[in-house]
């Protein structure tokens, strides 16, 4: 896989959170763990984009509890309208699949299989393993 | 209350947290206090334990070890990001780590990291102190649990970390660790007691040095504070020590203003008459202060009540979630309104929520008040159970020139950073009441110190101006004493005396106080130093700027001075944390998966009604009940003209005085002694008699009183019929007067001058009411006795009581 991989301490560069904050989400499971064993090991893009996403909600006035809410229940409240881009996949008539532009991009190679394996069972199945 | 009981776990997992251990060395109001706390992890994988405890507010934390494997780890003091970096290495890496961070100057968070399956780890804490003073009283204090704080919905995050995960363990019902206590009193030999009114002790060694104080069980609940009296023959004296470096010299300064300032005082205060002090009473009816804490919050308010001069205006306020006030602004205080407020107070209970103290606060200091008062005072009770203390700090302070706040802090584990600090920021002074303890005494203490001159612009000449002096500006009563550190570069200060300097109800006054050279202290001044320092500037109002860059600027100022300070004195702060690193050999580092366990803890028995403490509170004296509230007007009518104009002498009263009093003294009033055999029977009656002065002034003898006294109740009434005027101008005014009443007030203030001179602190003040009282019907009616001067009759009344000396 080529994806990105950081150390914490580039999440903190990163994202101006620090370390022990980026702890403290991670054991709220506000935030995944790190791939590999125990505390050393390495964060992708998406961790990067999840903080980078709290952040975001901090700087409207958030506090956590309420990103917490919002992250686990995927909807926005009344007071913060968040831009989100969404690209949208075609795969038969009548039939779209959406998927937020981060992780689009974040994820390209799973997504492509998604959108495939969608197209084949709609044909039939006869790709299907 | 059952919803509460929900918050908490049932479950009793084997969590690493095995015992808590504390040694104490004391000597005179020094302490120094080690905290060992054992952890063992009984898991099969390894774990990071992570315990949320408390200590005293004003501790000089400057020692963290861990004890692992025959190893003995120093920690030391970094900046509190860069702890945590430490300590995250380390643990990634496979090695021990221990970390002890600050959250509040009274909350700590202590992490253990990595402790592998069957490994032990001893953390030892070391903190040093200067115990409180309260009179001749020594009071050691150790809290044990952190109980829930209300955070207010606004409050924001810290640093994106929610504040109630900062503060709080998680609660369970149950915990399976302990509190062990053993401490050494050195030099007690001018120790007269040492008690308890929170645990069982056994005293050993009471006729040597160290006398040894530890507790009866081996491991008791850690679910209220642990305290301890030390009561001394005398009170502190004045002096100060100076400890000395190379390039620098230390010195304590133990300041105390003498009372008898007062006195020489006592004769102006005509000067501001009609100008006065508002007094304003604030009561917590959060949810925390259910059962025991609103019992105790109400008796004190009570005490304080009783004690109130006519003519000051007053007002109540209760909060929870919501407010309210017993009168929309500030009334006068006579009968009427006495009795109302007493039947609100009655009325109160802990019904209503959250801990929203802002409310009331910004309240009080928004209203105009009336244009002859010269100020406020409040009286604050609560158990402090609050979260964002700085805020309120901010609003106190940025009123002070027109509020003072005293507040009481109630329960058996309350928060006492936020009633110390919230003292600091009002200018007051605060008093603390374990359940059970006597209200009285705390509170007629506090009303002192509301009522007296204050000591201001105190200044001490040191000679030099390269001095740092901490606290920078502390609040000096007459008869409390005050302590601050100086740190003096460049030469030592040279001098063997201080001059003091400051003015006392705008009299200049100075004191000359000698210095002491000390070696090698017990209780290192410097650290003192630097520990005061430090909170003067946690405290101060440059680190809560905010807004423009040049605040900023200004405040990581002061950060990096806190830092500075605290990581060269080896002191924890707010913004450094203790780390200690165990380096291990490849076979002992950590593997595989650590489990985070957060250990438990239990809430503060008395808690939102949780458990109580009333058991052993009744056994308690105490003058306080509602039902022994006299409704004046009332007995006023039942007893008018008593006075026979014609003759000018007094008609006899009725037969027995019992019916000028409340019909039976209540149940709760546990004092029914006939003789003072010891030292608190004889406090018992103080109050006793302090408890029976009236709203208007006052004070009539009761049975009670009369037994303990040994007075013939008939006598009493014979001479007061038997009392003669010479003035008739007053004469409508004179029929108001219940002889009785007369001459029982100038018998008991006689009484209290000739035999209880060793406590006047405690009832001097309080009875001033009664005392004007009674000077201005002597010097309006000029009574007499068969002939006698009144006050010469009672004065050799008062001298055939025979008291014990105890």
């Amino acid at each position: 896989m080529g994806t990105k991989q950081y150390t914490i301490e580039d999440l903190c560069e990163l994202t101006g959170f620090t370390r022990r904050t980026i702890r403290y989400y991670i054991q709220e499971g506000l935030l995944d763990s790190p791939a590999g064993r125990g505390r050393g090991g390495f964060y992708f893009d998406s961790h990067l984009e999840r903080l980078r996403q709290i952040k975001t909600l901090q700087d409207d006035g958030l506090k956590l509890s309420q990103i917490q809410e919002l992250l686990k229940v995927g909807k926005k409240p009344d007071m913060a309208p968040l831009r989100e881009i969404w690209i949208r996949y075609p795969v038969e008539p009548g039939i779209e699949i959406h998927i937020q532009k981060e992780l689009d991009e974040s994820e390209r190679k799973k997504m492509a299989e998604i959108i495939r394996v969608a197209k084949s069972i709609l044909k039939g199945g006869k790709n299907d393993e | 209350m059952n919803d509460v009981y929900g918050l908490l776990s049932q479950r009793l997992d084997p969590i690493p947290l095995v015992g808590v251990k504390v040694e104490g060395d004391i000597l005179g109001r020094g302490a120094r206090v080690i905290v060992s706390q054992r952890f063992r992890n009984m898991e099969k994988t390894a774990v990071e334990a992570v315990y949320k405890f408390p200590l005293p507010e004003g501790s000089a934390i400057c020692g963290f070890k861990a004890r692992v494997n025959g190893r003995t780890i120093q920690g030391q003091v970094e900046e509190r990001e860069k702890a945590f970096e430490i300590y995250d290495d380390a643990l990634t890496k496979g090695h021990g780590g221990y970390l002890l961070d600050e959250e509040r100057p009274n909350i700590f968070t202590l992490s253990v990291g990595n402790l592998n399956p069957g490994a032990e780890a001893v953390i030892e804490i070391e903190y040093i102190t200067l115990l409180d003073i309260e009179g001749k009283k020594i009071r050691f204090f150790l809290p044990t649990t952190v109980s829930p704080r209300y955070i207010p919905d606004e409050m924001d995050d810290d640093n994106g970390i929610p504040v109630d995960g900062k503060l709080h363990p998680p609660y369970a019902a149950d915990v399976p660790y302990g509190l062990f206590i053993s401490l050494r009193i050195h030099k007690g030999e001018l120790l007269e007691s040492v008690e308890s009114p929170s645990h069982q002790v056994k005293i050993e060694n009471l006729k040597g040095d160290p006398i040894n104080v530890r507790l009866s069980a081996e491991s008791v609940r850690m679910d209220r504070d642990f305290i301890l009296y030390m009561a001394y023959v005398d009170s502190l004296v004045s002096r100060a020590y100076q400890y000395r470096t190379e390039k620098e010299s230390f010195i304590q300064l133990d300041f105390l203003p003498d009372r008898k300032l007062m006195d020489e005082n006592a004769g102006e205060k005509s000067v501001s008459e009609g100008l006065k002090r508002e007094i304003i009473f604030v009561i917590d009816c959060s949810g925390s202060m259910q059962g025991d804490s609103i019992q105790e919050a109400k008796k004190a308010l009570e005490v304080c009540l009783r004690g109130l001069e006519q003519g000051k205006s007053f007002n109540i306020y209760r909060f929870g979630s919501g407010q309210e006030s017993l009168f929309p602004e500030s009334t006068v205080y006579n009968g009427k309104t006495a009795n109302e407020a007493l039947a609100y107070l009655r009325r109160m209970d802990a019904d209503l929520g959250g801990t929203e103290i802002l409310g009331p606060l910004k309240d009080i200091c928004s209203s105009k008040g009336n244009n002859r008062s010269l100020g406020k005072d409040i009286i604050l009770l609560t158990d402090g159970e609050v979260g964002n203390e700085s805020e309120i700090f901010k609003l106190i302070k940025k009123n002070s020139g027109e509020i003072r706040v005293f507040p009481v802090g109630i329960g058996a584990g309350c928060n006492e950073f936020f009633i110390k600090g919230l003292a600091r920021a009002g200018g007051g002074a605060s008093e603390f009441i374990f359940p059970g303890e006597r209200i009285e005494p705390k509170v007629l203490g506090l009303f002192g110190k509301i009522d007296q001159e204050v000591l201001t612009n105190l200044a001490v000449s040191w000679g030099t101006s390269s001095v740092e002096e901490a606290p920078a500006m502390p609040v000096t009563f007459l008869g409390s004493p005050v302590t601050v550190f100086a740190r003096v570069t460049g030469a030592s200060i040279g001098k063997s005396t201080l001059k003091l300097e400051g003015k006392v109800d705008g009299r200049k006054k100075t004191w000359e106080i000698g210095v002491v050279d000390v070696q090698e202290a017990a209780f290192p001044i410097p650290v003192l130093w630097a520990r005061e320092k430090i909170r003067d500037l946690e405290e101060s109002s440059e680190a809560s700027l905010s807004g423009s860059r040049q605040k900023e600027r200004k405040r990581n100022q002061v950060k990096e001075i806190i830092i500075e300070i605290s990581k060269s004195y080896g002191l924890l702060s707010q913004l450094t944390s203790y780390v200690a690193i165990e380096e291990r050999e490849d076979r002992d580092k950590t593997t595989g998966e650590v489990v985070l366990m957060k250990i438990p803890a239990l809430v503060t028995v008395g808690w939102h009604g949780i458990g109580t403490l009333r058991p052993h509170a009744d056994m308690m004296f105490s003058i306080s009940s509602s039902e022994d509230v006299v409704d004046i007007q009332a007995e006023l009518a039942e007893h008018t003209p008593l006075y026979d104009a014609l003759s000018a002498r007094l008609p006899a009263p009725p037969p027995r005085m019992r019916k000028a009093m409340p019909k039976e003294i209540p149940s709760q009033m546990s004092f029914d002694m006939r003789e003072v055999k010891t030292r608190d029977d004889k406090m018992d009656l103080l109050l006793h008699i302090l408890s029976l002065q009236r709203p208007e002034g006052g004070m009539m003898i009761d049975p009670v009183t009369a037994g303990a006294l040994g007075i013939d109740f008939d006598e009493v009434h014979r001479a007061a019929g038997q009392i003669t005027i010479r003035i008739p101008i007053h004469l409508e005014w004179g029929r108001q007067i219940d002889p009785a009443l007369l001459l029982s007030t100038a018998i008991l203030i006689q009484v209290l001058a000739s035999h209880f001179m060793d406590h006047r602190d405690k009832w001097e003040r309080v009875v001033g009411k009664s005392r004007s009282w009674l000077e201005e019907i002597l010097q309006r009616l000029r009574p007499k006795i068969n002939g006698d001067d009144l006050m010469r009759f009672a004065n050799r009344f008062a001298g055939r009581i025979h008291l014990p000396r105890v």
